[in-house]
């Protein structure tokens, strides 16, 4: 019988999941890889019998039972009534995480040897935004205990940002800004006011805030202070995640703010008629805006973010005009189930994604950031600003109002870095009113929920994965020893969880299944720290595989017309402005490959490079 | 460049953890023993088993645990280097009074607000409030 599995979402509002897989030699990963097939009749199921959710599938194909992760050889699928074992496991592994890592020093001694000066702390959450824009799941897997409907991923477009947009102006009013009085077109996001530190909203102050506003409630809650604030407890944005903490909304204010200078930027090229005014071309302009803001959103990607976090190689062998992926679902002929559900249901992300590789970005996370030249704010403060959890402290006041060059390096400026890459997160992911404990062990926190969630959503093993990778393309596997000699990694694996005993307290059988079979986010982590030369830079060869198969695979899935070809972004907006209009309206858009450059043009359009508090 | 300060997650855990170090009994709810750690390394460890998510800087090498008596006055003083420290970080324009999130829960919900002209006398209340109060 099928076991239904979990699906999990974290505060990079991402999915988890956990599969479990025995610690099979390569070789024996590649043995028997006969598929499974099922009826026409027959619910649509993983290859493995398991069900999966809408909207999730595994990399590459589903993987046989003998090839999932597996927990003292207990496969949580095939088992349930061990998960307690599973449980446990996986809270004394979040606990051995809690050790702090030896990183090497960096030669400049002002960057802390933990801080990460390759990776700005802006990326964290363009990461962030990015994984909003391909999965969304309503209930975190590691809440829900197993894999069902309510775990499955509502995203039906990746990267097309719908996270931003929602349905758009119709199917989403109100994330936009009316554009008449009669409220018959929108084309702007919304924006609100921000306030000034210690008083309340007033007439002038800027439009630098995510919009949000107070609500009655038919069950009579008001979390308001009667006579002295309004709660404002519902942020007005199309994914409520991109109000998860204030650097997050922040974020999405500065693509509103870019969306609604292409609007206005439109409007101006547009010919001079009447019809301007109308509804048709008030669509068309905003259709035409969001065309540009996915252009240069694309470019960005590609050009800047992925080649922070990838490793070289796989960067190289991805972002080219003509990739050679090997997560092609669709075109398998070995995976009828994942090509069939592929059809039916459209985009389709992968669990080892969602809940392995791409949870990477929570280690990146800082335990406090300079936000502005007011102000620093620690991790705890900056998780809990949000609508939700502090309604009576919104809109930000201007000690949240964030300084892009803090975040990118912007004109030499110094930023924030990100944390390096490995298997420890900062404190304030340990929160424990914003992570809660979800079951028995008591344990809060952000790694456990990881952990969970990827045990429980019946990943690939770590050992059969990197079998089936070796089979399709033996030369990223054979340049790392980590991936080619099993028994290294094994020892590896071995001395780092046996390090600090004091930590999670594992035992030798504990010590002996995770070095065998780990976790891939685990994984995943401790790969980026073994890079040699590289520390925790970057990922490594296995997490830069599946992330860069997903999102450039994404990329090429969901590119606009106008940018198919296109030799730069300039002239991919040329092409989609004449999908419009006669002449090109996005003429004076500089070429932007980088985050830099887009809050520089972003400033440039919104008349922002002298605001109150700064944005540049 | 400021001090790095020690910055508590869990407010409520961490002050179980004393509790339990003063008393004996396990405020925690878990199995786990708590000894008066001797070392910032045990200090650490048992931080972690709590689930207290402190951090604490590297420049803590020693770590000293000061039990009061009913007929001594405990005055703990803090490092001179501290305080200018402080007073920097005040003196910075829109520097505010840091104050531990849990005292926003006790005055309904809004950030406390601190006028600019009365922090650091803010400042040095809570320090003569700390040098000699109880905490218990």
């Amino acid at each position: 019988m099928a076991m239904r599995k979990v699906i999990e979402a974290s505060s990079l509002g991402i999915s988890e999941d956990l599969g479990i897989s025995k610690g099979l030699g390569i070789s024996e990963d590649l043995a028997g890889s006969e598929t499974g097939w099922i009826s026409e009749a027959a619910p649509i199921e993983g290859a493995s019998g398991h069900e999966i959710p809408p909207g999730f599938r595994h990399f590459l194909k589903s993987p046989r039972p003998s090839q999932r992760f597996t927990v003292f050889g207990i496969d949580p699928l095939t088992a349930p009534e061990h998960l307690p074992k599973v449980r446990g496991l996986m809270n004394r592994l979040s606990r051995r995480m809690d050790a702090k890592l030896p990183w090497p020093v960096h030669g400049d001694a002002s960057i802390e040897s933990w801080e990460n000066p390759c990776i700005p702390s802006g990326y964290t959450y363009l990461l962030q935004f990015v994984a909003h824009d391909l999965v969304h799941s309503a209930i975190p897997l590691s809440v829900a205990g197993s894999l069902g409907a309510a775990t499955s991923n509502a995203r039906r477009t990746a990267l097309k940002l719908e996270t931003l947009f929602g349905s758009g102006p119709v199917g989403s009013p109100f994330v936009y800004a009316l554009d008449a009085p009669n409220d018959e077109r929108r084309t702007k996001l919304r924006l609100g006011r921000m306030r000034w530190k210690d008083k309340t909203v007033e007439a002038g102050c800027p439009f630098r805030d995510i919009a949000r506003t107070e609500a009655e409630n038919v069950t009579g809650i008001d979390r308001g202070i009667a006579g002295k604030r309004a709660a404002l407890t519902e942020a007005l944005v199309a994914d409520p995640r991109n109000d998860d903490h204030a650097i997050m909304s922040q974020m999405t204010a500065l693509f509103a703010l870019l969306h609604n200078g292409l609007v206005d930027m439109v409007r101006r090229g547009e010919p001079a008629t009447r019809t301007n005014t109308h509804l048709g071309a008030a669509y068309k302009r905003f259709l035409c805006a969001r065309g540009a803001l996915t252009l240069i959103y694309h470019s960005i990607i590609r050009k800047d973010l992925m080649r922070r976090v990838l490793h070289p190689a796989i960067y190289a062998a991805n972002s080219g005009n003509t990739p050679d992926f090997i997560d092609r679902p669709a075109n398998s002929t070995d995976d009828f189930a994942s090509r069939r559900k592929h059809d039916a249901d459209g985009w389709q992300i992968p669990l080892e994604f969602s809940h392995g590789a791409f949870r990477f970005g929570h280690a990146m996370v800082r335990p406090e950031y300079v936000i502005n030249d007011l102000s620093t704010h620690d991790l705890n403060n900056t998780l809990e600003k949000t609508s939700a959890n502090d309604p009576v402290n919104m809109p930000l006041d201007a000690t949240w109002i964030v300084r892009w060059s803090r975040f990118f390096e912007i004109k030499g400026s110094r930023p924030n870095f990100s944390r390096r890459i490995g298997p420890y997160l900062s404190d304030g992911l340990g929160n424990d009113q914003i992570f809660p404990a979800v079951d028995q062990t008591n344990r809060v926190g952000l790694l456990y929920r990881d952990l969970l969630g990827a045990a429980l959503a019946g990943l690939w093993s770590v050992d059969a994965l990197i079998g089936e990778i070796a089979a399709r393309r033996p030369h990223f596997i054979s340049v790392s020893r980590l991936l080619a000699d099993r028994p290294y990694r094994v020892s590896q694996l071995s001395a780092w969880l046996a390090a600090e005993p004091a930590y999670g307290g594992l035992s030798p059988e504990d010590i002996e299944t995770i070095a065998n079979d780990p976790p891939l986010p685990f994984f995943i982590l401790f790969e980026a720290m073994q890079q040699p030369q590289a520390e925790g830079l970057r990922l490594g060869l296995l997490g830069s595989i599946i992330v860069s198969e997903v999102i450039f695979g994404a990329l090429a899935d969901n590119e606009l017309a106008a940018g198919r070809e296109a030799a730069s972004l300039n002239e991919a907006l040329a092409k989609l402005s004449t999908e419009y209009y006669p002449t090109n309206v996005f003429e004076k858009v500089p070429e932007i490959e980088r985050m830099d450059q887009l809050v520089e043009f972003t400033a440039e359009i919104a008349d922002l490079r002298q605001a109150v508090p700064a944005f540049l | 460049m400021a001090i790095e300060r020690l910055v508590v997650t869990n407010h409520e855990r961490w002050g179980n953890l004393v509790k339990t170090w003063s008393t004996g009994k396990n405020y925690l709810g878990d199995d786990n023993e708590y000894p008066l750690p001797e070392t910032v390394d045990e200090f650490k460890e048992q931080l972690a088993k709590a689930q207290v998510f402190m951090t604490v800087p590297e420049r803590f090498t020693q770590i000293k645990f000061v039990a009061q008596e009913m007929d001594t006055i405990v005055v703990r003083l803090p490092p001179k280097f501290a305080i200018e420290d402080s007073e920097e970080r005040l003196s910075q324009p829109g520097a505010t009074y840091p104050i531990p999130p849990f005292y926003k829960r006790l005055f309904n919900g809004i950030d406390p607000v601190i006028p600019e002209d009365e922090k650091f006398r803010v400042h040095a209340e809570r320090i003569g409030d700390y040098t000699i109060s109880y905490c218990a």
